[in-house]
Order: structure tokens, then sequence, then C-alpha cells
């Protein structure tokens, strides 16, 4: 058994390990101190292996955090190892002192990001080096958020699908248009010849408007939705209900969901029997009171799935 | 055909791609979503700025890490560059995931050539804007963001709504750099599983 030295030296930091082999020419087993010289301190960041444990997952997690969205998010901002971003390139690290050696303040640093590249940099070569620490490695595996699974690749087929259902449908129940000039029409017509025109007068619905700048009449509630109410409702109600679903579910659920003008969640019903699942469906939370206009029928597969079409 | 995991793991070249394990939870049909097509385009836009031989390199690359078996001619790679969802002439394909690994690999050594060059740009950028000034008086970061916004706009749609932005060249220097943060991030000693491990989260821009 004897003592041996890592050294990791990259421009802005350099990492210096130091420990026992437990065989002659063997890989660096167990570690005693690590030091950490980074530009702005005077005495190195001087630690055991935890230390080096958080350092290094700190700075790994916020390193991946940046290159997923191109922009850095605070990691483990109340942890022993916080980092923090003060602007796009400028990061502060936070050691607390319960794991460093002689120091009774915790140790604040401001990187760039090339900085912080080195400190990674320094970090991925000991993980990478089989001759030190054999478990001190770095296991990087690509996770997939579901809501990524079911905004670029179900979306676009279901959206386009249940859409598509909806204006056949939608378009299917309207009536034959009656043929009657619009009323735009007749209106600018009569203010430009100054005269009543006779394709006026002779229909009954035509109320004379008081001033020619009202705007356009409210329909009465009794008209059905028009098609392209029908589909920008499923649309917002699509897009309300994915976007407030987290909670992953066991099993298919499909519902008959009411909804008022504005696409909100008026009322909904079990289409099949509860398994007390539907707690964690954002149904209850999205309601809101109203009178319900359209009528849906939402699918929340198991494999995260949402699916909305007219009922 | 490229996409028969029978022969593609025919070649020692190949073998770099276990390297890169597959995404958690598994992808459906093994098909990567249209973002990670899109970064890992921006990026290699990005070495096309910063040198000149870039493109014409790519297929070298290939070659040379034999990757052949994956990505065996010119015009695929173009068509995976193509898959870009932010590209004039976007293709709609989907990488398969020995694709986009691939491209990764390539990348990776096309960015660890420049390192050097990466950090010189970098340390300037930093310095200009410590001292507020424009990235136009260094010529060299200057050469390199002003070639970005040509191929960026020369292939980018800019008529899609997210893209509008870019017409204005600060905001695309901005990006230009950024993109070159990101690059230095790759040049490092586990700068493939790095980005490999990035890709599958967030959108292009």
């Amino acid at each position: 058994m004897s003592t041996v030295l890592r050294e990791y030296r990259l421009p802005h930091c350099t990492l210096i390990l130091e420990g026992f082999t437990t065989q002659a020419g063997g890989p660096l087993a167990v570690l005693i101190q690590m030091d950490c010289y980074l530009p702005g301190l005077e005495q190195p960041m001087r630690g055991g292996s935890e230390l080096l444990e958080q350092l290094s997952r700190t700075v790994s997690e916020y390193v991946q955090n940046f290159l997923s969205y191109r922009e850095p998010i605070p990691v483990h901002p109340a942890g022993p190892v916080a980092l923090e971003p003060l602007s796009q390139h400028q990061h502060r690290l936070r050691v607390h002192p319960e794991l460093l050696q002689d120091a009774r303040e915790p140790i604040q640093l401001d990187l760039t990001t090339i900085q912080l590249f080195d400190l990674l940099e320094a970090c991925d070569q000991g993980m990478s080096d089989p001759q030190t620490l054999p478990d001190w490695t770095l296991n990087l595996v690509p996770r997939i958020p579901r809501s990524l699974k079911i905004s670029q690749q179900t979306v676009p087929a279901g959206v386009g699908l249940t859409t598509l259902a909806a204006a056949a449908l939608a378009l299917a129940l309207l009536p034959t248009p009656k043929i009657e000039p619009p009323r735009e029409l007749r209106e600018t017509a009569t203010q430009t010849s100054g005269e009543p025109t006779p394709t006026a007068s002779p229909s009954p619905t035509v109320t004379p408007t008081p001033s020619p700048t009202t705007a356009t009449p409210t329909p009465s509630p009794t008209v059905a939705l028009e098609p392209v109410d029908a589909s920008r409702l499923l649309i917002l109600l699509y897009e309300e209900i994915n976007a407030a679903w987290t909670e992953r579910i066991t099993q298919d659920m499909s519902f008959r969901v009411g909804v008022n003008r504005e696409g909100k969640i008026v009322n909904f019903t079990p289409l099949e029997a509860t398994t007390g699942e539907e707690q964690l469906l954002p149904l209850e939370k999205l309601r809101q009171t109203g009178q319900a206009v359209a009528e849906f029928r939402v699918v929340f597969r198991q494999n995260g799935a949402l699916e909305v079409s007219p009922y | 055909m490229t996409q028969s995991s029978a022969t593609e793991l025919d070649t020692a070249g190949v073998l770099a791609l276990q390297l890169l394990p597959d995404p958690e939870p598994p992808l459906a049909q093994g098909l990567c979503p249209p973002a990670v097509a899109g970064k890992l385009d921006l990026l290699l836009l990005a070495i096309e700025a910063l040198d000149r031989t870039g493109a014409e390199l790519m297929m070298m690359v290939v070659k040379e890490l034999e990757l052949t078996a994956v990505i065996p001619n010119r015009v695929l790679l173009w068509q995976l560059r193509g898959a870009n969802p932010l590209r004039r002439a976007y293709n709609r394909r989907l990488l398969t995931l020995n694709q986009a690994r691939a491209l990764i690999l390539v990348l990776v050594y096309l960015a660890k050539r420049l390192t050097i060059l990466i950090r010189q740009l970098l340390l300037a950028g930093e310095q200009l804007q410590q001292h507020g000034v424009d990235i136009r008086h260094h010529p060299r970061l200057d050469d390199y963001c002003q070639r970005f916004r040509t191929h960026f706009r020369k292939r980018m749609n800019l008529r899609r709504e997210r893209l509008q932005i870019y017409r204005d060249d600060a905001r695309l220097n901005l990006l230009a750099i950024d993109l070159l943060h990101q690059l230095l991030f790759c040049t490092g000693t586990c700068g493939a599983q790095r980005l490999w491990a990035s890709l599958f989260i967030g959108d292009v821009l």
C-alpha cells in the first residue's frame, strides 16, 4: 500500500487527488484528500471524497442543463455544492464549509463558462481514468421527458386526425345554406347608393342596423357551434390538459368532458368504472363554472399520450 | 437500409456508437424526435462557420471513424442534416439512434480539432464583453459570426415565426456565440456522452 498523486491540469483549473493504492501499480483506490485550484481562490479548495463527489455531480448536472436548454439553470441552490447562473456566461459556485478542510466560511466563486468547462474537464478526466478511483465514473443515460414524447411524436398525428374528424363531423351537421346576400353587402349597397335596394326588404330576418359602424351581430344562444369553433375548442382543450397533465397512470382512462365558450372544462364524467387514478389527472383542477357549449371525448393513455375527439 | 442494426454493427468503428447508451424510456420505433436533428445540425453549422473546409471534411471523418455502415454517402449525410425542422429544405425525416450517434461522433471529432480556436474565440468574446466592445473589433470572431449568419440565413426558414428574431444581426451573433460555448463542451474528454445525454431534452432554439 502506498500513496499516489493524480493531477489533472487545465488552463483554468488544476485538480490534485491524493490517495492510497491497495496493490503496487494498482489504481488510486482510497482518496485521502483533493485539492482544486481555480482562478480567484487564494487557497485551493481542499476536502475529501464527499467534496469530490458533490462537486463533480453538481458541475455535471449544471453543464447537462446548459447543453440541453442552451441556458444555465440553478442546480442544488440549497445543497452543499451549489451552482447558479449570474448571467448567460457567468456562474456562481458555492461550497458549504462542512465539505471543506480548514475552512469555516463557505467558498463563493464566480466562474466564466470557459473556467467552468475546465473544472468539468478536470473531473471528467479523473472519472475516465481507470487508474483513479474506479468507482468514480460518469454514467450519463439520456432521459426522455414525458412531455417531449407527447409534443413531438404523438401530437402531430393525434391532433391532425382529431381535428380532421372534428371538422368532418361539424361540417356534416351544417344545414344546407340558404341563399341570401351577406349583410355587409346589403349595408354597403345602401350606403353607397343612398336608396333602399330591393334585395334588402324581402328578407324578414334583417333588422335595420342603427349605425353602419356596428360590429358583427351577436349570435343567438340557440345557434349551433360553427365548425371553426369546435376545432378551436378542441385544440384549446387539448393544450390545456396536455400542459397540466404531469403524472403517469397505469391504465387508459376516458372521459366525456363539457367545455364552455373559452374552451375551459365545466364538467366531466368518466366513461368506465373509476379506479381512483383519476386523482392523478388534472381535470378537477382545471374545472371552472359556466355553461357547456360542446362536449369532447378525452382519453388519457397509459403510455403518456393524450387524445381529444368530439363526443 | 441503414436502419438494420445487424449490418451496422459489423465494422469496428461502429463499436464507438455503443458507448452512447439508448435513451430511457425507449423511443418509439427507435427514431429520434426532430429536435435532436435540429440541435446537431446547428452545431455542425457552427463548425462550418469556424472552418471553411468543415463541410467537405465531414464525409472524410465519417470514413476515418469507420461509420460508413451508418452514413454510407454524402447524399445521406445531407439528408440527415435536412432533418432539422428549422431548415428551408426540411425533409421530415426522423433520425435513427445510430444515425444521431454517428453525427455526434463526427461533430465531436471536428470540434476537438478546433479546440484551440474555439477557446481563443470565446476568451476574446469574454474580454470584449467585459470592456463593452462590439465583436466587430475582433476580426476572427467577427469573421466567424458573419459566416454563421450567412449560413444560417441561407439554409434556415426565416419565415417561421420562431426564427423571425434572427433577421437581427445581434441576435444571430448571440446564437453563434452560444453554439460556440456548446462546442467547447463537445471538445472535452466526455464530450460525446455529454452532448448525447443532453439532446433529448429541450427544444432546438
